[in-house]
Order: structure tokens, then C-alpha cells, then sequence
């Protein structure tokens, strides 16, 4: 059931007073020694009002309003240090204005020193021309120490402005032990538009009505709020943090089994408005498939040619200018025709001239509209098109559904931004629009291939040649980041990466290639000696042939964890090493590594061999990840994840011994 | 009516195909030396100009054009103007791009963004800025020219000749009132040169060409001796009246700086009242001094810069604000311990500093401009040894203390505030000094570790920390940074990064004062390498010496400091049973003019006794030196990984 918070609110509008006046202070809350929600938080929230409401200023003027109270109680020096100065910043871009500041310190005997408003700063952030974009109100309240409660209020009012969509943190950077919002939405016969809420990673209060003086809102509430926790590998902050989306909508209580399909309908429109076939869209078909007659074929050629040929606004490939980038003229509406004709367009211009392209061939097309692993996911229990942001192409071959997402031109055709994987995702269709979840790619796709023909001295030290080529989203990523980068900064970038992992080390030779070229992985080398890689004793030497982990830390070595785990994408190393060893040295007993299969997740394998006359010795190391495309994992399995990569680092740390012959 | 309409619409807009002005168009002429493949951007003009008013009035006029080199030097094609939004106006900007086909791109006001300088609560200086963005191209040329005009009550300039890019030309221009003389002077590093202006009437050119580009390398001096820095003093014709501040002595600059203070420097019977509670003259004057300094020292920092052009840069708040709201900025703070004190009968200074860089101010340019910091000395007894006591002549036995800084306990004073000249305010008994210098073991850390091993390789260990000095500062200044729970995270990570597999049992930590100290235990399945089921490969140190300096760099051409710090460790390594020592390394002891360091091994019994020490000066290494530092930090690396070896019985 989709709260339709217009319902709750039967009476009609009324003025809505200003924020409260501050409320008493509790024994309770003076006394407080100890945190309530976190047992070792320097300063924890008491509560945290928030009002929301859209109020009518003159017919047909719209206010945006958000009161906010909040009463923290400080526990350590740390906590005052950290919470005595409070920054608001506010955007002036909406005729935005923050109002009603003012705050207190309640000392720990109860006396109260008020915020001077003399003490009360305002100052711009930025300025574009006479334009001012962003001021940050700021003031430090006064004599804050451990045993404090401060509290402060402040009022931000948006002019001839109603949010669509209202984001309502639940969370913070400080626990809270009462998060409350007041909402009273716009009600007005001219404004067919109904509120929503929705949830996120939380279940606060159901909603009930209440009323302040002369004013309704309808309230909810969440306790024991903890504070948000950063961890490596998280998912996105939308799917971990506790928060409300608050949202009108044309429909006043959505049916989601109607609302999705009328909504693939409407994308399907929308995208279909775009696709325009004529002439010039037909003769760049035909250039770009040429002779081919495999249908697969025929798509990767057209795929081929929008990202190599077609200039795209947002990258360099294709030898766009500055100039020329300046001078493109962007329609909110252009077509595929448009595109065809002018040879550059911005990405999703691209996405498309490709879809017109294809259809143009006889190919079944449709546009995905699809969720993004960088914010929350769509639910289906939440109709609405918030969490649907990005958008590609799918092209059928051969009864099969194909994904296509041109807007990056690194990205190899045939693949999706890594974001786009693994999530829900709707195929538009005039008629009945589908469901799916966009399959991951396969880890060979995103592989990392690392050579390395290397010559180990007597002395510990080791030389040699280190090629590693790079396919897939990791390339992409890549690419996408050095294009932008000289060819010197490049090197210094990759080298100062390098000697982060080996340490002691000197280089030279770094080349990398392939950086702008849509078609090629990308590939770096260089020429490398390793001082002090092995280690020596009187009699012995002892080095780890798996040289591409040397000096790496474990993936996870915190002993707890909060938050799920989240991968971006499947992936494949490879590392094929050969070690030429010293002369006057023999191995010691070798032993083999044992190899590790992690389910259907990932397998390990680190293969030593040596040759006949006992002078080399080579390794390949293949860690497979991701292998049935499931790359989320839950907080409670951190254990075992830990214990697998702790494995796989125990491994890599095999170390092999030559003693003087 | 309708052209009244449009005519602005038309200004706002960029303008394509303009064309630029003559002085942007000669510096796109000029011909570049080779510069390093990496440098992003040139400088073509970089040209400051200043007019002053005899009622202080100046109007300032920068010119400024780049060459973007490569595509690194694309956000090179910007150009920002700082003023005070209390006495300045700023008058006029302009911007132009000429992209390598030739084309001129005009930029309009609303291009121009206007952003607040600091993070500060509060600040007057501004930034006026204007960038090309993606509209830069390599080889694109960029110009800007801005006018403002503003009040200033000083008579001294500064003025850098370049930043980080490479400078063909590069002038400030100072027109002076008619009868009114400037003098310039150079400063490369801690070197000074007398600088030659081109006069013509009152109008004086300092000028430097072909200056080379200027990367900082990891570990040098904060401003390397090739970036040159003008300083300008202007004198007034005798007998004029000005509101113009001049200064020819330190001593003036002391009497100057006093004045402004004094105004604040006021004991309240309320304050007198608070010190005789928390600091009662029974205790002995060390102790109180103490008290009163952690008081101070726990004052928020929180800055507030108003009235800057007026000197109010310099102007503390009075000690009774400060303690009624509890915060404050450097001379706050200072001035609050300094009334403090004064209120328990100890004579304190202020100090004026520069914060950050110790080779920054320097002798021969007698000027409030110099320094960026305020901190205090307070007279103390003449047998105090602290590292930052030192004899002031004419006043006796000082002791600096940073209020500002919450890491650095009274007796020290940060780094990067040791060895640099800074100014004693005490009127005319006031001078120019250099703060004292630390010695390594005044910059101690202590270790004491016990570690058993088992049979399978496994490791439990138990250590315990304690550090003095900079050491202390810094797990001082990591605790204050994060929450209780987020240190302990930190020291985790810290453990797994070198004992792989680690658990951290446990890690506490006391903070006292002076001595910061701390307790680690953990322990890890797969710490020593068992091969073949028979030989034991064991780091004897599962943690790194505390202090060796990071030189991955195999060149450099830059001096390289050292900063003074010395490390202990005492271990006791317990055998696994059933085994036996196989090998065990000898370690050479190290002695260089660029540190000590030496590992002692004593097999007792099933145990391995073990020390180790290391100690590095002060010292500033020459670039054709570094191999040479590098070779000692390169056998200590080594010794540190060198194994020992055991054998199953």
C-alpha cells in the first residue's frame, strides 16, 4: 500500500506558522551521560524534526518550505570540537533562501546561552556573473563542551518552486535517537497532483495526522537511528542509508501492476520520438555494415561505426575538437536524423542513430530503460520512474535479446555500463513491456592479462619486462579517465601506482598504448628492477613467484562488518610470470599451491613449474570472479568472503626457497 | 523599447570571433624553450600592476596568458583575482581564449564566478575567477585582464614571480605617489638578492624572463630556492602626512604590532577570579602555567577574518570573549593564555610567525606581511630545558607554546613552525629570532614487543608504545581526527597491511600530556612461512621501524629534508616447539651522517632477545647527495625484511 499522503489530509490548507519555539529540556536529556543509540559516539542526536510543506503564497505562487530542529547532546571533547560550528549550505538557483536561523547551548547545570545574531554569518560560496548559486550560512555556537545539548533551527524556502521528488534523511553522520518528519503536502483543486512517500532500507512510523495550532501535517517517525558507516566495496549509499523519498504523482494511488506497463508504454513513446529513419540515417547503415551478411555481425559493424565515427560531445575519440564541441548546437529534442546528418551527438544522440541504424537494417529495436547499482534499485512495489535513470538500446538477433550502451565509446560494443548490470531494468514495448534483469557480463569479458619475463639476482634484487593488457569495464574505466590526461601524467599516474604496490623499485620504459583507440584493450609496459624482492639469508634465498601480489595487502582486513558487500562487476586475472633464477642456485624442495573453488562465485589457480635444467621457474595464476554474475553479497556472509580472499592472499604469498648449490 | 531589451540580452552573451586585445596578441608571438614533456601550460605575461593614492587608495591591474602545452594544461586556461569584499571593488575582468585554428572567443561577466576564499566561518577575501573549461584545447592561448581597486593601510607588497608553470615573462609594476621611493628585494629559498627595478617617473618594473617550470618533489623544502618571491617596500617623502604604514626596523614592525594588541589585552576581575579557581598562585608557577596553556589550548579554532584591510587581520578578540563564547583564531587564542597569565602574574609575548613553512620569512624585509600566524612565549624560569625554550636577550628564558595547535603539549612547538624566524612583540624590546629546533630523541618512539610463534607458523603478539615529540603529535593529532571506533579501525588496518591475516585482539591507547602511549595485541594463523614442512621463514619485527623516511624516488632534483626522530625496540621472540635456529642473519650496524640504525640478536635458550634503533637528524639533503640517503634507507629496508630461518628439530 502506497501511502497517498493527500488522503490523510482532509481539511484545506491553512497558514502555516513558523517553526516551533524551542521545546523544554528534559531532566532526562540534561543528565544523559552515556550515548543511547551508539555506546561510543562522541555526540548523538536527541531528535531531529523536519517539516515539509508546499504552501500557496499568492494563487498561483508556490512555496517550498523545510523547517528543521535539531537537539544534539555532546558526550566527548571530540563531539563539541565537531559539532559547535554548524555550516548550512543552501542553493540560491531556486530563488532559494534560508531563513529563521537560530540557535542555544544548554550548559550541563541547565543554563542557557542563546546564539547571538551577530554571531550568525552568511557568506557566498558562488557567484557566476551578477548571479549568486550557493551561500552557506554559518555560526559556532557558544561554550560547547562534553556534557552539553545544543540545538539549533533553520528554515530553507524555496520561491515558485514544488519539488517533484523530496529526498527525507533518516541518517547521518551522527546517531540519532528520533528522527521525525511533519509533511503537509500542496492540496488545491487546481493541482492535480497527489504526494507519495516511500521508504528506503527502513520502516518508520505509519503515518498519522497531526496538529500544530492552526496547522495539520501528517507525521512519521524512526528511532535509534545509528550514524552512516563508510566500508570499501558497499553497495550505493541509497541502498544502505536509511531514507524516504517523498514524491507527487499524476497518479492519486497507483496500481503498480498498472502503472509498470502503462510506463514501458510511455518510455517505448518517448523513445520511438527519437528514432527518425530517412535517408542519410539508411546510407550510414549501409557504410557501416558493408558486406557483412551474418546478422551478429551486421549489428557489431553499425555498434563499430556510431562509436568510432560518429563524434561524440562528451569524449575525444574521433578527433573532436574543442572548437567543434563548442560550437555543437544540443536540441533537447533531436532525432536520429538530426545525428545521421551532423555526424556528432551527445551520447544518447548516439544510443539513438544506433537504434535507427539497426532498425534501419531490418533489426528489431527497442530502448531499456533500466535501474543503476549507483543509486538505490527500482522495486516494484514502488511505481514511479525515479529509479529507472538510465537508458540504452536492445536489439533482438536471433530470437535473442541484445544489450548496447554507445554513450561511452571505450566501452566494447556488446556490453552495458558496469552500473547498468544487474539490475532491473524494463524492455519498452508499445503493447507489453517486459521486466528483466540486465544479465552481467562474464568475468573473461572484464579479464586483466599480466606478463612478466623476469631475471632474479643473487643479491635479492630482480629485473625484467612487464606487458598487462586490459579488457572490458576496467579498460572503460580507464580509458575514459586518461583521455583526458597527457601522455607524461598518464606515465607519472601509472608509475606512482606501481610503486605503491612494489615499493622499493625503479622504472623505466613506461609505455602505455591504446588509450584513445575505441577497438583495442588498453596495454601498458614497462621495464622494472625490484630492490631487495627477494630475501636473503646466509645460505638461502626466499622470493613469492606470484611477483603481481608482491607487497599487496589482504582485500579485507577489518574483522567486522556492517554494510553488504558489492562488487562492480565479474572479472578475471591472469598472470603468467617466468623467473630466470640466479646462477649457483637451486630451488629447494618446490611445493606445488593448492588450487581454491569458491562454489559457482570464483576458482583460484596458481601453477608453478620449473624447467628441465632447473633455472626457470614460470607461474600462471588465474583468479576467476563472479562466475555466475553474482557480485552482491550480505553483511552476514562477510566471514566467509573474508576467508576466501584471506585465503587467496595466503596463497599469493607463497614463497619459494633456492639454496647455494 | 524593444532594442532597450535586447542590448543587454546581447551583452551577457560570449562573443564569438572577437578579437583580442594587442597585449594578449604579442605574448601569443613569443617562442617557447623545450620545456619537460609533462609540463601542462606556459606562461606567456604574467604582469601586476599598482597604483597608489597618497590616501592609500591603490588600484590594481593583473594581465595574464597562458599556452596550453598539453591536455594536463587545459585547466591551466583560467585566471582568479583575489580581493577584500571590505575595501575592495573590483572593477573589471576580462577574458579571451584563442583556439589553435585561430578563432577568439571573448568571455562575458557571466563567465566570471565570484566564490568566497576560505573554509573559515567567516572571510572577507574573495576570489573573482574565470575559466575556459572544455572550451581549451592544446595550443589554445589564454588571456584575462582585471582592474580592482581597494584601500590598503600598508606600504609593502609581495609579489610571486611564478607559481608552478613555467614564466617568460613576469613584472610587477608599482606607480608610486610623486615623490615617494620603493625598494625590491628577491628571495630564492633562504637566499636574498637586491633587486634592480626599471624606473621611469614614479613608475618602478621589476621584471624576471624565462623562469623554468617547478614541480615539487615528495620531502623537499616547502618553497624551493628556484621560485623567486619580490618584496617591495615604499617610502613617503619626509614630512607627509599619510594613512600609508611604513616600516624600516623589525623593532617598528614589534611597536606596530603591539599597539594593535594591547587594545585587547585587558584582565577582567571575572578573569582574574577564574585563574586564582584553576590555577591558584599556591600551585608552582610550571603548574600553573600548564593549566592555563591546556585551557587555551582547548578553546575552538574558529576564525572570523573582518575588516582585513584595515588591519584587522592583527587585531585579537579580548580574552573575556574568548572565555565567554569559548573560541577563537591563533591571536585569540594567544591573546586570551597571554591575559591568562598576565592575570596569574607571568609576563607573556605574542609571537608572529609563519605557519607551514619555516624557510618563508625572512630577515631583511621588516614587515607584518611576512606571517600568517600568531602563538605565544611566556617567561619561564631559567633552568627550563624544554625543547622550545630558548634565551631572548634583554628578556631571558622564553618557552614558545601554539594554542592554536591541539596536538602539541606545552614544552614543544610543531615542525613546521621549528627553525623559522619569527617576530617577538614586546615593543621596543621586540625582534626578529629563530625558534629552536628539536633533537631526535626529542622525537622518540619506544616499543616493546613479546611475540610467541607456533608450530604451523602462527603468531600471537603483545607490544607496547610509547612516543614523545612528533611521534606523539601524530597518533595525537590520527586519535583527535577519528571517532574511538574509527581509530581502532585505523590500527587494524594498520597490523593487516604488514602481518597478513591479522586479528587485533586488542588496541588502547593513553593520551598524557607529553607521552602518548599505546598497547597493541594481536595475532595471525599464517604470520611465518612453513615450507616443506620443515623450514620456518620469520620476519623478526612484525611492524616497521617508527621514522624512515620514504624515498621511492631513484632521482630527484630537489634537496630532500630529514626531519629529526629516533626510534627503540626491545623484542622477545619466543621459538614455536620442535624447532630450531637454522640461520639467523647478521645485521651490520649503520652509522652515516644521515642516520644510525642497528639490530642486535641474542638467542636465549627457545627465545631470540632482539633490539633495534634507529635515529635520523635534521638535516637537508643535497639532490647530489640523495643516492647516498637512499642507499642507508635501502640497507635498512633490507635488514628489516632479512629473515630469520628454523629448521624443524
Amino acid at each position: 500500500m502506497i501511502p497517498t499522503i493527500r488522503l490523510l489530509l482532509l481539511i484545506s490548507f491553512s497558514l502555516i506558522a513558523s517553526a516551533v519555539e524551542w521545546k523544554p529540556i528534559t531532566p532526562e536529556e540534561l543528565s544523559l551521560s552515556q550515548p543511547v543509540v551508539e555506546k561510543n559516539a562522541d555526540a548523538e542526536a536527541v531528535f531531529w524534526e523536519v517539516r515539509v510543506y508546499d504552501r500557496i503564497q499568492t494563487i498561483p505562487y508556490v512555496n517550498h518550505h523545510v523547517e528543521n530542529y535539531v537537539r544534539l547532546k555532546v558526550f566527548t571533547e571530540r563531539g563539541a570540537s565537531e559539532h559547535a560550528t554548524v555550516n548550512i549550505p543552501y542553493s540560491t538557483r531556486l530563488k532559494g533562501s534560508l531563513v529563521d536561523v537560530k540557535g542555544r547551548t544548554i550548559n550541563p547545570d541547565g543554563t542557557v546561552i542563546d546564539l547571538q545574531k551577530d554571531a550568525i554569518f552568511d557568506k557566498t560560496d558562488v557567484k557566476v556573473g551578477r548571479k549568486t548559486l550557493r551561500r552557506t550560512r554559518s555560526f559556532t555556537l557558544p561554550n560547547v563542551t562534553p556534557g552539553s545539548i545544543i540545538e539549533y533551527q533553520w528554515q530553507e524556502v524555496y520561491t515558485e518552486y514544488i519539488p517533484r521528488y523530496n529526498v527525507l534523511n533518516f541518517q547521518r553522520e551522527f546517531p540519532i535517537q528520533k528522527v521525525t518528519y511533519f509533511v503537509r503536502p500542496l492540496v488545491h483543486s487546481g493541482f492535480p497532483w497527489t504526494m507519495h512517500a516511500h521508504p528506503f532500507n527502513c520502516q518508520p512510523t505509519p503515518w498519522v495526522q497531526v496538529r500544530e495550532g492552526n496547522n495539520e501535517f501528517v507525521t512519521t517517525s524512526l528511532t535509534n537511528v545509528p550514524a552512516v558507516i563508510d566500508e570499501p566495496d558497499s553497495p550505493s549509499e541509497d541502498e544502505i542509508r536509511k531514507w524516504m523519498l517523498l514524491y507527487y504523482s499524476e497518479e492519486s494511488n497507483p496500481d503498480p501492476k498498472k502503472y509498470w506497463p502503462k510506463l514501458g508504454r510511455q518510455f517505448h513513446g518517448e523513445f520511438n520520438q527519437r528514432i527518425k529513419i530517412n535517408n542519410d540515417v539508411k546510407a550510414l547503415a549501409a557504410e557501416a555494415v558493408g558486406d557483412a551478411t551474418n546478422p551478429h555481425e551486421q549489428v557489431i559493424r553499425i555498434a563499430e561505426f556510431c562509436r568510432t565515427r560518429i563524434k561524440n560531445t562528451a569524449f575525444l575519440t574521433a578527433g573532436i575538437t574543442a572548437e567543434e564541441r563548442e560550437q555543437f548546437k544540443f536540441k533537447p529534442r533531436s532525432t536520429s536524423a538530426d545525428t545521421a546528418k551532423a555526424r556528432i551527438g551527445t551520447p544518447d544522440d548516439i544510443n539513438y542513430l544506433f537504434a535507427a541504424m539497426a532498425q534501419s537494417r531490418g533489426f528489431e529495436v527497442r530502448g531499456v530503460r533500466g535501474s543503476s547499482q549507483l543509486t538505490a534499485l527500482m522495486r516494484p512495489e514502488f511505481p514511479d520512474r525515479y529509479l529507472l535513470p538510465s537508458e540504452f538500446v536492445a536489439v533482438r538477433i536471433n530470437e535473442k535479446w541484445n544489450y548496447y550502451n554507445l554513450s561511452n565509446p571505450y566501452r566494447p560494443v556488446g556490453m552495458v555500463a558496469w552500473d547498468e548490470e544487474n539490475v532491473p531494468a524494463i524492455l519498452m514495448d508499445d503493447k507489453e513491456p517486459k521486466f528483466f534483469t540486465v544479465p552481467a557480463s562474464s568475468p573473461q569479458m572484464n579479464t586483466t592479462l599480466k606478463k612478466a619475463t623476469l631475471r632474479l639476482k643473487e643479491d635479492g634484487s630482480l629485473t625484467g619486462k612487464v606487458t598487462v593488457t586490459i579488457y572490458g569495464h576496467n579498460a572503460t574505466s580507464l580509458k575514459t579517465l586518461m583521455e583526458d590526461q597527457s601522455e607524461a601524467r598518464r606515465i607519472e599516474d601509472m608509475e606512482e601506482e606501481i610503486r605503491n604496490t612494489h615499493g622499493d623499485i625503479e622504472l623505466s620504459d613506461v609505455r602505455i598504448e591504446n588509450v584513445t583507440d575505441p577497438t583495442q584493450p588498453l596495454v601498458y609496459s614497462y621495464e622494472v628492477t625490484v630492490n631487495g624482492y627477494a630475501e636473503k639469508t646466509g645460505k638461502r634465498i626466499f622470493f613469492q613467484p606470484s611477483f603481481f601480489q608482491h607487497g599487496r595487502p589482504a582485500r579485507f582486513i577489518s574483522q567486522e562488518r556492517k554494510n553488504p558487500i558489492a562488487f562492480r562487476y565479474p572479472f578475471q586475472e591472469m598472470e603468467e610470470v617466468t623467473f630466470e633464477l640466479p646462477e649457483g642456485y637451486s630451488l629447494e624442495k618446490a611445493e606445488g599451491i593448492a588450487p581454491i573453488k569458491i562454489g559457482d562465485i570464483a576458482t583460484y589457480d596458481n601453477i608453478l613449474t620449473t624447467s628441465k635444467d632447473g633455472k626457470t621457474v614460470k607461474g600462471k595464476r588465474v583468479l576467476t570472479w563472479g562466475i555466475k554474475g553474482e557480485m552482491f553479497y550480505p553483511a552476514e556472509s562477510y566471514p566467509q568472503l573474508k576467508q576466501a580472499w584471506d585465503e587467496i592472499h595466503s596463497r599469493d604469498g607463497h614463497t619459494l626457497a633456492l639454496k647455494a648449490d | 523599447m524593444p532594442g532597450k531589451l535586447i542590448l543587454p540580452f546581447l551583452l551577457s552573451l560570449t562573443l564569438y570571433g572577437a578579437d583580442a586585445p594587442g597585449w594578449l596578441k604579442e605574448a601569443t608571438t613569443s617562442q617557447l624553450p623545450q620545456y619537460p614533456a609533462k609540463t601542462p601550460a606556459a606562461v606567456l605575461l604574467q604582469e601586476e600592476i599598482v597604483t597608489v593614492e597618497v590616501s592609500g587608495k591603490q588600484t590594481r591591474t593583473n594581465r595574464y596568458v597562458i599556452k596550453v602545452l598539453n591536455r594536463d594544461g587545459i585547466p591551466e586556461a583560467s585566471f582568479a583575482d583575489v580581493y577584500s569584499s571590505d575595501t575592495g571593488k573590483p572593477r573589471d575582468m576580462k577574458a579571451w581564449l584563442i583556439s589553435p585554428s585561430g578563432n577568439t572567443k571573448e568571455f562575458s561577466k557571466s563567465d566570471i564566478t565570484d566564490v568566497s576564499a576560505s573554509d573559515g566561518l567567516y572571510d572577507e577575501y574573495r576570489i573573482r575567477m574565470v575559466k575556459a573549461g572544455r572550451a581549451a584545447d592544446v595550443d589554445s592561448f589564454f588571456g584575462a585582464e582585471s582592474t580592482i581597486e581597494q584601500t590598503r593601510v600598508f606600504s609593502q607588497f609581495q609579489y610571486d614571480f611564478q607559481e608552478d608553470l613555467p614564466s617568460l615573462r613576469s613584472s610587477f609594476v608599482l606607480n608610486v605617489p610623486a615623490g615617494w621611493k620603493a625598494e625590491g628585494k628577491v628571495f630564492r629559498g633562504a637566499v636574498s638578492e637586491s633587486a634592480s627595478p626599471e624606473v621611469s617617473g614614479n613608475s618602478y618594473r621589476w621584471q624576471l624572463k624565462n623562469l623554468p617550470p617547478w614541480d615539487r618533489e615528495p620531502g623537499s623544502p616547502r618553497r624551493s630556492p628556484s621560485r623567486p618571491r619580490l618584496v617591495v617596500s615604499m617610502t613617503p617623502p619626509e614630512g607627509i602626512q599619510t594613512p600609508i604604514q611604513s616600516f624600516t626596523s623589525w623593532k617598528e614592525v614589534s611597536v606596530w604590532k603591539d599597539q594593535l594588541t594591547q587594545k585587547s589585552f585587558h584582565v577582567t576581575p571575572e578573569l582574574s577570579a577564574f585563574v586564582q579557581q584553576v590555577a591558584p598562585s599556591s600551585l608552582p608557577e610550571e603548574v600553573r602555567i600548564q593549566k592555563l596553556a591546556e585551557i587555551a589550548q582547548k578553546i575552538r579554532y574558529i576564525s572570523v577574518q573582518m575588516n582585513i584591510s584595515r588591519g584587522g587581520g592583527y587585531t585579537p578578540h579580548t580574552a573575556e570573549f574568548v572565555h565567554q563564547k569559548k573560541y577563537g583564531d591563533c591571536k585569540d587564542k594567544s591573546n586570551y593564555l597571554r591575559t591568562l597569565l598576565k592575570a596569574a602574574g607571568i609576563d607573556s609575548y605574542m609571537v608572529s610567525i609563519f605557519s607551514g613553512d619555516p624557510d618563508y620569512a625572512r630577515p631583511e624585509w621588516p614587515s607584518p606581511s611576512q606571517f600568517n600566524h600568531a602563538i605565544l612565549a611566556i617567561r619561564v624560569s631559567d633552568t627550563n630545558k624544554a625543547p622550545a625554550s630558548f634565551d631572548y636577550p634583554g628578556i631571558g628564558r622564553l618557552l614558545l607554546f601554539d594554542p592554536t595547535d591541539e596536538d602539541v603539549p606545552l614544552g614543544y612547538i610543531p615542525d613546521h613552525e621549528q627553525g623559522s624566524y619569527a617576530l617577538l612583540v614586546a615593543g621596543q624590546n621586540g625582534d626578529l629570532f629563530q625558534t629552536p629546533r628539536t633533537l631526535p630523541a626529542q622525537n622518540h618512539l619506544s616499543r616493546t614487543t613479546r611475540i610467541s610463534l607456533d608450530a604451523e607458523g602462527g603468531l600471537k603478539a603483545e607490544m607496547q608504545e610509547s612516543s614523545t615529540g612528533q611521534p606523539a603529535f601524530n597518533r595525537r593529532y590520527s586519535l583527535r581526527q577519528q571517532s574511538a571506533e574509527d581509530y581502532r579501525k585505523s590500527r587494524e588496518r594498520y597490523v593487516g597491511y604488514y602481518v597478513p591475516g591479522s586479528v587485533l585482539a586488542k588496541s588502547d591507547q593513553k593520551d598524557e600530556g607529553t607521552t602518548f602511549s599505546s598497547q597493541l595485541e594481536f595475532s595471525s594463523k599464517n604470520y611465518s612461512r612453513l615450507m616443506q614442512n620443515r623450514l620456518m621463514m620469520i620476519r623478526p619485527f612484525p611492524l616497521p621501524a617508527n621514522g624512515l623516511p620514504e624515498t621511492t624516488n631513484a632521482k630527484r632534483t630537489q634537496p630532500f629534508v630529514l626531519k629529526p626522530v629516533s626510534f627503540t625496540e626491545e623484542a622477545q621472540l619466543q621459538l614455536p616447539d620442535g624447532f630450531e635456529i637454522d640461520e639467523l642473519p647478521e645485521y651490520p650496524e649503520l652509522s652515516t651522517r644521515f642516520g644510525k640504525y642497528s639490530i642486535q640478536l641474542l638467542p636465549e635458550g627457545n627465545q631470540i632477545r632482539i633490539t633495534r634503533s634507529l635515529e635520523i637528524p635534521s638535516l637537508t639533503v643535497s639532490p647530489e647527495d640523495y643516492s647516498e640517503l637512499r642507499d642507508f634507507i635501502g640497507q635498512v629496508g633490507g635488514s628489516e625484511k632479512t629473515p630469520i630461518v628454523l629448521v624443524r628439530k
